[in-house]
């Protein structure tokens, strides 16, 4: 099992180069073996306890890339490894919010049991624990006093928040989000966004990594250390960019920093010049 | 006047069956047919027979085939449908065979079903269990056919077993649909009953209707006819606030 290979962390020599934990190579991917490429070739690493954010054009293939990362999806050729195993089942320290809560929420279970169906089938977790983490879940999204409501008698953006806390409380090394705050209005969205940095922050010692797509650059910016800006599809890597802002990160002040201000543009220089691109395409 | 007029508007959904009752007590007082005989007379036999004799030694047999033949119809339903709309091996091995047999008109099996298990409770319950199983298999089918790959995706990525994601995720995501199918096979259900009962039986409903009409006892085969009429209306208003309440969190979707 993955669970049981060594952390690779443990084993690293003091000032040695640490072999990241996620792996992408190659990945191809065609829905129908007669079908267009989606994926092409993308490749990409990511180190324990890295934020990265992924970005890129409506339908380029995001959603899909996430979907192989987690073993849900087989790649039509290369590979997702996972600390140096290849992953062709959903690993159990991954997580994914879908990007479409309506479709990924059980509206039969409350909003209670929605967050817990990640652990019910669990026999290594105590009742009490369980119970702990789902409180905790749950009010960490800030959904406290809604425990018994059920989906459909929700706002979006609170389905939306049900659906993460659901990930946080199986508490995974690994979280990948599919674009998880589309939904929420620009307040509750800075809200969620510095939760989220606040729930990396409390597992920093355990590593948490985090995969985000988000189709909203600041967002991306705010968040991540590493910003991966895909092309269009069929989608690769166009450009990796680092993301050097201070911690703690504030909503006012680090989006007003000049080093915020220059990675933004940037990636507007990114994206603007593969559309340039594909404009005089036709003519070639 | 508009009070009146409310007053006139309530009545309107009663003052039909209110008018064809009345209208049954007077054609049959006026035209002395024996075959009709007026209200209050299949009244009387009604409460002569059913309050209790009858309701022990006939209700009672009928109610319970009833039930065991509709829950055990059910069961094999939801458990063949389940199993059809979740995996396609089984689907394309039995699904040709069960659409055959479900084309098959259901008070047709009731000769093949008395060669086979005789005249006795097994013949009566499993004519019930086959008029009933059809309808909750195919909706239950497409329930589970259509439960949203998102939904398993999730059960999944979660490390749910196969046999897990069908008990919290496909047969929950089904249920509105197994919930009316079951529906109605609550009528076909007491159809089956009823007929099953006509041939051979030694006690039940549709042995006291068909013995009351054979020695021309009209007033106790019509009581016959109400008891059923009141028996099936209160399976279903019965079913109905069931499926209010459990299925709560669909009527928002
Ligand atoms: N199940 C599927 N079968 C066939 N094609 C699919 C399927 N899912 C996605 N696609 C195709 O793959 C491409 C990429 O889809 P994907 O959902 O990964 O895009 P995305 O980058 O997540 O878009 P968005 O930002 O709008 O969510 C699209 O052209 C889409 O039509
Ligand atoms: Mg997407």
């Amino acid at each position: 099992m993955a669970t049981d290979f060594p952390r690779l962390t443990d084993l690293a020599e003091p000032g040695a180069v640490v072999p990241p934990i996620l792996n992408v190579t190659e990945l191809r991917k065609r829905y129908q073996a007669d079908g267009p490429l989606v994926c092409d070739r993308l490749s990409f690493s990511v180190n324990q306890g890295d934020f990265v954010a992924i970005i890129g054009p409506s339908g380029c293939g995001k959603s899909t890339l996430l979907r192989m990362i987690c073993g849900l999806l087989p790649p039509t050729s290369g590979e997702v490894s996972l600390r140096g195993q290849r992953i062709d089942a959903p690993p159990p320290e991954m997580a994914l919010v879908f990007q479409d809560y309506t479709r990924s929420l059980f509206p039969w279970l409350t909003v209670e049991r929605n967050v817990k169906f990640p652990l019910a089938e669990r026999g290594d977790i105590t009742k009490a624990e369980k119970a702990e983490r789902v409180a905790e879940a749950i009010k960490t999204v800030g959904l406290a006093g809604f425990e018994d409501y059920h989906p459909g008698e929700l706002s979006g953006g609170m389905q939306q928040r049900v659906a993460i806390a659901r990930a946080l409380a199986f508490r995974p090394q690994i979280l990948l989000l599919d674009e998880p705050f589309a939904s929420v209005d620009a307040l509750t969205k800075e809200g969620l966004e510095d939760t989220l940095l606040a729930v990396r922050e409390r597992f920093a010692d355990s590593g948490m990594t985090m995969l985000l797509v988000t189709h909203d650059i600041d967002e991306a910016i705010y968040l991540a250390d590493r910003i991966l800006v895909l092309s269009k599809p069929p989608c690769h890597v166009a450009e990796e960019l680092m993301v050097d802002l201070p911690h703690p990160k504030n909503q006012v002040s680090t989006r007003g920093m000049p080093e915020f201000q220059r990675i933004r543009a940037r990636i507007h220089d990114v994206m603007g010049l593969s559309a340039q691109r594909d404009g005089s395409q036709p003519a070639a | 006047m508009t009070r009146l007029r409310a007053v006139g508007r309530s009545l309107l959904p009663i003052g039909l069956p209110i008018l064809l009752l009345v209208g049954w007590e007077i054609g049959g007082r006026i035209l002395g047919n024996v075959y009709l005989p007026p209200l209050s007379s299949v009244l009387g036999t009604l409460r002569e027979d059913w309050l209790f004799e009858h309701t022990l030694s006939d209700l009672l047999p009928s109610l319970q085939r009833f039930v065991i033949g509709y829950l055990a119809g059910s069961a094999l339903g939801v458990v063949l449908g389940i199993a059809i709309g979740s995996s396609r091996r089984v689907a394309q091995y039995i699904g040709p065979t069960l659409e055959f047999l479900r084309a098959l008109p259901a008070v047709a099996i009731i000769p093949v079903a008395v060669l086979a298990l005789g005249l006795g409770d097994s013949m009566r319950i499993s004519v019930i269990m086959f008029g009933v199983l059809f309808p909750v298999l195919v909706n239950t089918t497409t329930g589970a056919r259509d439960c949203r790959q998102e939904r398993i995706d999730v059960a999944r990525m979660y490390g749910l077993s196969r046999l897990a994601i069908i008990r919290r995720v496909v047969l929950p995501s089904a249920f509105p649909l197994i919930s009316a199918g079951l529906r109605v096979a609550l009528p076909i259900a007491l159809i089956m009953m009823v007929v099953s009962e006509l041939v051979g039986g030694q006690n039940g409903v549709g042995f006291y209707l068909l013995s009351s009409q054979s020695v021309f006892n009209i007033p106790a085969m019509f009581a016959a006819l109400i008891l059923l009429g009141v028996l099936g209306n209160l399976v279903n208003a019965g079913y109905a606030r069931l499926e209010d309440r459990w299925l709560k969190w669909a009527r928002n979707l």
